[in-house]
């Protein structure tokens, strides 16, 4: 028997599919596109084909992300802070706060002794400091999402982004392109002005070593790295931290089947 | 109106109330006097022989009143003269705005400059609750905007009507909290959605004729079964707003307990004496009622009686619907926060506002503290 965690967000999909013993048979990550429950179908189809498993073999599925209710299959919805905490101190253990930069929010969630969620912030404003606002940066910038952590690592000049609104941001950088600025310099700027938006938030909940970092964003070292000297402490970034939503739920699931019977 | 679904005449007050208020003024006769929430008592305004309908800005798209007041306002404030500005309160034949934070003074003073051919009143209501003059003081101010009301409305004020409106409003508010209590018993019946229905439009409908409809509703249905794993909440905060986050505390299987809103509980919880100098009784009721946000006495003290108000209510949780620019609950959530903590009780803060807040968001923190709080997940 299999469960299966999906997690619908903003701008990806995941599924992970575990086996009775809590192990990762297979995963699969996905654009979400205009439909959210198309995307749920889309994802969780390629996971089971990808570990060569019949729907019928799958005993319990949870869904999360902010798509989680247009999944009709599922068995139960949970929410990504949930999720988020429970595969974050699946993978490391020790964890007492996960920072988790998706599509289009930001959280951060401190867990207690027992692995559970004790407190969260999330974001209320806007997209700026989200992956959505990465994306805006890169392609004003016309670089890959991947090159942007690398590159941000060799910039020599410290300058600042002020705005905190992803257009206006848009605009000051597109500014500093006219003005033949590094693009080194840009991102390292767009990079500590994503950290200076997740600084309350950090603020809010209060960090705890060890901190891990969740959602696609963990993937951009310059970010992990500005985040690295705010916090004054090593970050925990899963292999794959898109996933982690995922994993959590699938682990819910599994958790949840146990229950049941 | 019709009574055959008993709860009409309550939806129809709140969908289209200015609609219904140009009516009841038309048919009484009465003047319509407008009061700003909190804490104007609507026995002076009605004892008075006037018609007082509370103006509740939150759930109010604002854009005309931008001009007049600072986007950063709350949206109270704004939303109140958004709906004056657009024709709304045309009805209206004066305005009471208590002075309980400075954004309702200075509305006042931006009000009274634009509409001056209305009857304006700046009720200012002592910050202080623990010196010794505040009853005096008090008593003193509910005089005067007695006295000021019955001028308005034409007759001499009368401490006999001001009884007699007393005794009305205390039974109105018995039958309200009658209803609360069944939300508490009876949520998959008695939705906070429904409560907050009777107590929003007796905020905005001639009591004798809010009184009688409640006589009409189901107040012995039952719901299919009880509903054991809805999570017992306790709610601090200054309006509804958005208004359908009721309706998501219903969805999402919580059950207010009992909550601190000026459109709420609060505005329900005490009476005034009905024997006795009303004007004194007012004041007993004033003192009595669960201090609004922009009142001080000694920190420790509000700390204490707020924890003990969430304890006794057997709530699980506490959820701050802080609005958004309102600086007073900002003021005071930390130390709020930071006693709930110390009694171990978890607690969610969420900044809200008609304005700029996405639903999805909302709902999503609600839904991650009922998981935090609740036993649904192993």
């Amino acid at each position: 028997m299999y469960f299966v965690g999906i997690d619908v967000g903003s701008l990806s999909t995941e599924t992970v599919i575990l086996d009775h013993a809590g192990a990762v048979v297979s995963y699969h990550i996905s654009s979400t596109g205009a439909n959210s429950r198309t995307a749920g179908e889309k994802s969780f189809a390629a996971a089971l084909a990808s570990g060569g498993i019949a729907q019928s073999e799958v005993n319990f599925t949870v869904a999360t992300g902010y798509g989680r209710v247009s999944i009709p299959f599922a068995d139960k919805t949970v929410t990504e802070i949930t999720c988020h905490a429970r595969g974050a101190v699946h993978l490391f253990p020790a964890t007492q706060t996960i920072i988790d930069v998706g599509g289009q929010d930001s959280k951060v969630i401190s867990v207690s002794q027992d692995g559970k969620v004790a407190d969260f912030s999330m974001n209320d404003k806007c997209a700026a400091g989200t992956g959505r606002f990465l994306e805006v940066m890169a392609r004003a910038l016309e670089i890959g999402l991947d090159r942007m952590g690398p590159l941000s690592m060799r910039s020599t000049r410290d300058i600042s982004i002020s705005s905190m609104c992803t257009v206006f941001a848009e605009s000051e950088v597109i500014s500093l392109v006219a003005r033949a600025t590094p693009k080194e310099d840009i991102l390292n700027a767009i990079h500590q002005s994503i950290c200076n938006r997740l600084a309350p938030l950090m603020d809010a909940v209060g960090i705890r070593m060890e901190v891990t970092m969740t959602g696609g964003v963990a993937k951009n070292t310059g970010i992990v790295e500005k985040i690295r000297e705010k916090v004054g402490g090593r970050i925990n970034v899963p292999e794959e931290p898109q996933i982690v939503g995922a994993l959590g739920a699938a682990l819910i699931a599994r958790d949840m089947s146990a229950h049941a019977q | 109106m019709s009574v055959a679904d008993p709860w009409k005449p309550f939806r129809e007050v709140m969908q289209a109330p200015w609609d219904h208020v140009a009516a009841w003024k038309k048919k009484s006769g009465r003047k319509v006097m407008g009061h700003l929430l909190p804490d104007v008592p609507e026995e002076i305004l009605h004892g008075a022989g006037l018609f007082p309908v509370a103006i509740e800005g939150g759930g109010v798209q604002a854009s005309h009143a931008q001009a007049l007041i600072p986007s950063y306002t709350c949206s109270h404030a704004l939303g109140a003269m958004e709906m004056r500005l657009r024709g709304d309160l045309n009805v209206l034949d004066g305005m009471v705005i208590p002075y309980v934070c400075d954004t309702t003074r200075n509305l006042f003073h931006i009000w009274n400059l634009q509409f001056p051919n209305m009857a304006n009143e700046l009720l200012r209501m002592p910050k202080r609750l623990d010196y010794p003059g505040v009853r005096t003081y008090l008593a003193a101010e509910f005089s005067r905007l007695f006295e000021s009301m019955a001028k308005l409305s034409g007759k001499s004020a009368n401490t006999q009507d001001l009884g007699e409106s007393i005794r009305l409003y205390n039974r109105s508010r018995a039958r309200l909290r009658e209803a609360y209590d069944l939300h508490r018993t009876n949520p998959s019946v008695w939705t906070a959605a429904k409560a907050q229905l009777l107590i929003g439009s007796s905020l905005r409908a001639p009591r004798e004729d809010h009184l009688k409809w409640m006589d009409a509703l189901p107040w012995d249905e039952k719901g299919a079964a009880a509903s054991v794993d809805r999570i017992p909440v306790y709610v601090r905060g200054k309006v509804w707003d958005p208004p359908q986050i009721l309706d998501l505390f219903d969805q999402l299987g919580f059950v207010i307990v009992r909550d601190e809103t000026v459109t709420g509980w609060r505005s329900i919880a005490q009476d005034a004496p009905a024997n006795g100098d009303p004007i004194a009784a007012l004041v007993e009721r004033h003192m009595a009622a669960i201090p609004y946000t922009g009142y001080h006495e000694s920190p420790d003290r509000m700390v204490a009686g707020f924890v003990l108000r969430v304890r006794s209510s057997g709530a699980g949780g506490v959820v701050f619907l802080n609005p958004k620019f309102c600086e007073a609950a900002a003021f005071d959530t930390p130390d709020f926060q930071k006693g709930l903590e110390q009694a171990q009780i978890p607690s969610l803060i969420l900044e809200t506002s008609t304005r700029g807040v996405s639903m999805g968001q909302v709902r999503v923190r609600l839904e991650a503290f009922r998981e935090m709080i609740g036993n649904d997940l192993p």
